[in-house]
């Protein structure tokens, strides 16, 4: 911005009725200027140069709104030479631009993002809500006025009606805020959602998402690369690929949605940091919905003549001077099992239902494939029964471990020994069954094998767990309790776990029952196939929900917070202009 | 700070005249393009009241008495003198309280300025509204001018104007107001300034880069409407 252009001195009178004191700035559209009128009342006043006609349609359809979170304009006039000034309030906070620069070059803490962006969705759906986009949101064009934030350039916007919608073939905003379907001439509302994400996503990193080093490069980027999440707090990264979705209709529906999901990622803040667990994926997969790339004629043309606004500030890098972004201290880990968040009990019933009953269908598919391939042929009794015993078993087990796991999902990290007693004393349950089970259908467990007649426990106390070379009811017990006390369940169950099956967990349940069995003197066979068997059923039983679609899960559950905002009064260092 | 070496000794450390705090020339409103608006004070003793305080230097739209502190220059620092309830840096102000760079004034329950000095090379300070109470119009700071009042991109300036390639220097002596940058070309009214150059209301300083100009504060009670 250079001062000296300002077309108007101080302390004349353009128009008519309005002292000029000073000129606050100067943008694509024109020169703004504080002035007093003369009843007192001090305005900014616009005065149009190029665009004008654009603008001034705009304007004229947003000249009666009313929102606390918007810039009011109150009236156009011309001048005597015909030049036209729009006459808005003026605001006296800093840009959020300046705020960036001046006091958060690193990017702002979470709380301070919010506050922006409440302010900004409030205003932005208001206009959205009576079918106007704005077109032009960027941090230049946000202000703060005593807490409360207030959108600028609402003139920009347009009416959207379906027959509208496309027709305009020229682009204007702000390129590093631009969405990627403005290349293609579309305006709907959506564009003001990605506009917010990248402003979003700017305040927390401290630089736009997608920087470049000429107007081209960077719509580019809009159009083909994804957004590198990796400077982000974990929770957010889903949030924000959501908003910033290449395709309009993957995107975020609007801003108010974007505040939810930016609330109910940060709710998932556990209240301790737990270890992360070695299986955790590191990150969410970015969702797969980039369209088809456009040709590169499009893009070209799209960067050389489309674009008219933006080519002053596309030599400049917009990554702000400072440290490169650092993870600091609001840094929370992704949603997961142990993300705690409140879950309605209608949920938790009709998922922990939905899951045994699924469980049934995958016992049974378990222990008929297992006869199929002949895993019950051993034995003096093969039969049938043995199949149809170990299903049984399987599925007793696996709703153990359902409601176990089900019942205190949601609760985070401070429930972990509760977690891990309930299952212990649930396994005991399930393998009493399991016992009466082979007692009811006379049906023997395979033989113990050498290593085994020599087992390290024989019996608890006076109970022995082993008799005839088969396991007693103490030793179904123990078996299971100790096979359901020593794996965390949780992570195989929980709608949050970090892959619907996962291999790697199944292994190691097949160690860790192949340990017990070894130890307890359990026939290992049947040790190994009930640890993996309840593993694989539980993993497909049991719902679960995409990395992407968590925050909103969260958000659904969780009524949204008033809109108010709460922020605090902005404090005004004297040179804020 | 550049140039600054060569000022006039500060006004604190010469003997002065006790100023009657309400001569048009003490008190001036600065205009600058793309900063602020800021309210310029010369008088030794600087009082802040409400709204039914025609008389004081600063008056707020807030919930004050008619006299609720005022703020003395005094040997090249500053002392506060309470008048209605008021505290310093959350503590109960004294009867005279001395202020340093950084203090928090809070005048009555809810309004809250920022006391600064960003140069020990000039006795001058700058006010800043903490609170979102301001004057009837909006202000973006008030200097408390003892001889100097430093304009620049500079965190030691009294204004700061993040976008100025250099500084530029106010001076008040002898009831004028005069301007001088060392290394900035000025233009006042459109004639190139050399050395320093006397600026009164009406005359518009331009540099490459920068513009600003200063008007008395209008004290007429019928045009309060201009009050700074």
């Amino acid at each position: 911005m250079s001062t000296k252009k300002f077309t108007f001195a101080p302390e004349t009178t353009p128009l008519a009725g309005y002292t000029i004191k000073r000129g606050i700035q100067r943008g694509g559209f024109g020169e703004v200027y504080y002035a007093h009128s003369d009843g007192g009342k001090e305005v900014a006043l616009k005065l149009l140069h190029s665009h004008a006609e654009v603008e001034l349609r705009g304007t004229e359809l947003c000249l009666n709104l009313k929102h606390p979170n918007l810039i009011s304009i109150h009236d156009i006039k011309r001048d005597d030479d015909g030049d036209v000034w729009i006459v808005m309030e003026y605001v006296s906070g800093a840009t959020l631009d300046g705020v960036l620069t001046e006091e958060f070059p690193d990017g702002m803490p979470t709380t301070e993002v919010r506050n922006w962006l409440a302010g900004l969705a409030a205003g932005v759906d208001y206009l959205h809500d009576r079918g106007i986009v704005h077109r032009d949101l960027k941090p230049q064009n946000l202000h703060r006025e005593a807490g409360q934030v207030k959108i600028g350039d609402v003139g920009l916007s347009k009416i959207i009606t379906p027959s509208q919608r496309g027709a305009q073939t020229e682009s204007i905003g702000t390129i590093y805020y631009m969405a990627p379907e403005i290349s293609r001439g579309e305006y709907g509302p959506e564009i003001d959602v990605y506009s917010s994400a990248a402003i979003v996503y700017e305040l927390l990193t401290g630089h736009v998402p997608f920087d470049g080093e000429t107007t081209a490069e960077i719509l580019n980027r809009h159009l083909t690369d994804q957004p590198d999440l990796q400077p982000l707090p974990p929770a957010l990264r889903p949030v924000l690929a959501h908003a910033l979705a290449k395709d309009p209709a993957e995107r975020t529906a609007n801003v108010g949605t974007l505040l939810r999901e930016f609330d109910a990622a940060l709710a998932g803040k556990p209240t301790i940091s737990p270890p992360p667990p070695p299986e955790v994926v590191a990150d969410p997969p970015n969702p797969d919905n980039s369209p088809v790339p456009p040709a590169a004629d499009e893009v070209t043309s799209a960067g050389t003549g489309g674009v008219t606004v933006a080519a002053e500030n596309s030599s400049t890098s917009r990554t702000r001077p400072g440290r490169p972004p650092q993870p600091t201290s609001y840094d929370v880990n992704p949603l997961g099992p142990l993300s705690p968040r409140s879950i309605p009990l209608s949920r938790r019933g009709l998922e922990t239902t939905a899951a045994m009953t699924a469980a049934i269908l995958f016992s049974g598919l378990l222990a008929g494939g297992g006869w199929w391939i002949g895993m019950f042929d051993e034995g003096t009794r093969a039969t049938p029964l043995a199949a149809v015993a170990y299903g049984l078993t399987t599925l007793v087990a696996s709703w153990a471990v359902l409601i176990g796991t089900k019942a205190w999902e949601g609760t985070g990290t401070e429930s972990l020994h509760l977690r891990r007693l309930s299952l212990l004393l649930l396994g005991g349950g399930a393998g009493a069954a399991g016992w009466w089970l082979h007692r009811v259908l006379l049906i023997d467990l395979p033989p113990l094998t050498e290593t085994q007649n020599s087992g390290l426990v024989d019996s608890v106390g006076a109970f022995e767990l082993v008799h005839n070379s088969q396991p007693t009811l103490t030793g179904y017990v123990i078996f299971f309790s100790l096979l359901f006390g020593t794996r965390r369940w949780w992570w195989h169950t929980d709608s949050f776990r970090p892959k619907r099956l996962r291999v790697a967990s199944l292994l190691l349940t097949l160690t860790v029952s192949g340990l017990l069995g070894l130890v307890l003197r359990f026939p290992l066979e049947p040790a190994i196939a009930w640890g993996v068997g309840i593993a694989v059923v539980v993993q497909l039983a049991a719902p679960w929900v995409t990395p992407e679609q968590r925050a909103s899960r969260i958000a659904d559950d969780n009524p949204p917070p008033p809109e108010t905002v709460d922020a605090p009064p902005n404090p005004q260092g004297a040179t804020d202009g | 700070m550049p140039g600054l070496t060569d000022t006039r000794p500060m006004t604190a450390s010469r003997p002065l005249p006790a100023e009657p705090s309400s001569t048009s020339e003490s008190r001036q409103l600065l205009w600058i393009d793309g900063v602020g608006g800021f309210l310029l004070l010369t008088g030794q003793a600087v009082s802040i009241g409400g709204p039914t305080s025609p008389d004081a230097d600063i008056q707020l739209l807030a919930s004050l008495s008619r006299r609720h502190a005022t703020i003395h220059r005094d040997d090249g620092g500053y002392l506060l003198e309470p008048h209605g309830p008021t505290r310093v840096n959350q503590r109960q102000a004294a009867e005279w309280t001395e202020l340093t760079d950084g203090a928090d004034i809070t005048l009555g329950n809810t309004v809250q300025l920022g006391f600064h000095r960003p140069t020990v090379l000039s006795g001058s300070a700058r006010l800043s509204f903490q609170s979102d109470h301001r004057p009837s119009h909006s202000l973006d700071g008030v200097v408390l001018v003892a001889d100097t009042c430093l304009l620049g991109p500079g965190r030691d300036c009294h204004i700061r104007c993040p976008e100025w390639e250099d500084s530029v220097i106010l001076i008040h002596r002898d009831r004028q107001w005069l301007v001088r940058s060392p290394r900035v070309a000025l233009e006042v009214n459109g004639r190139r300034l050399r050395g320093e150059s006397e600026i009164g209301h009406g005359q518009v300083v331009t540099g490459p880069d920068l513009r600003f100009h200063i008007e008395p504060l209008k004290t007429d009670s019928s045009h309060r409407g201009a009050r700074g």
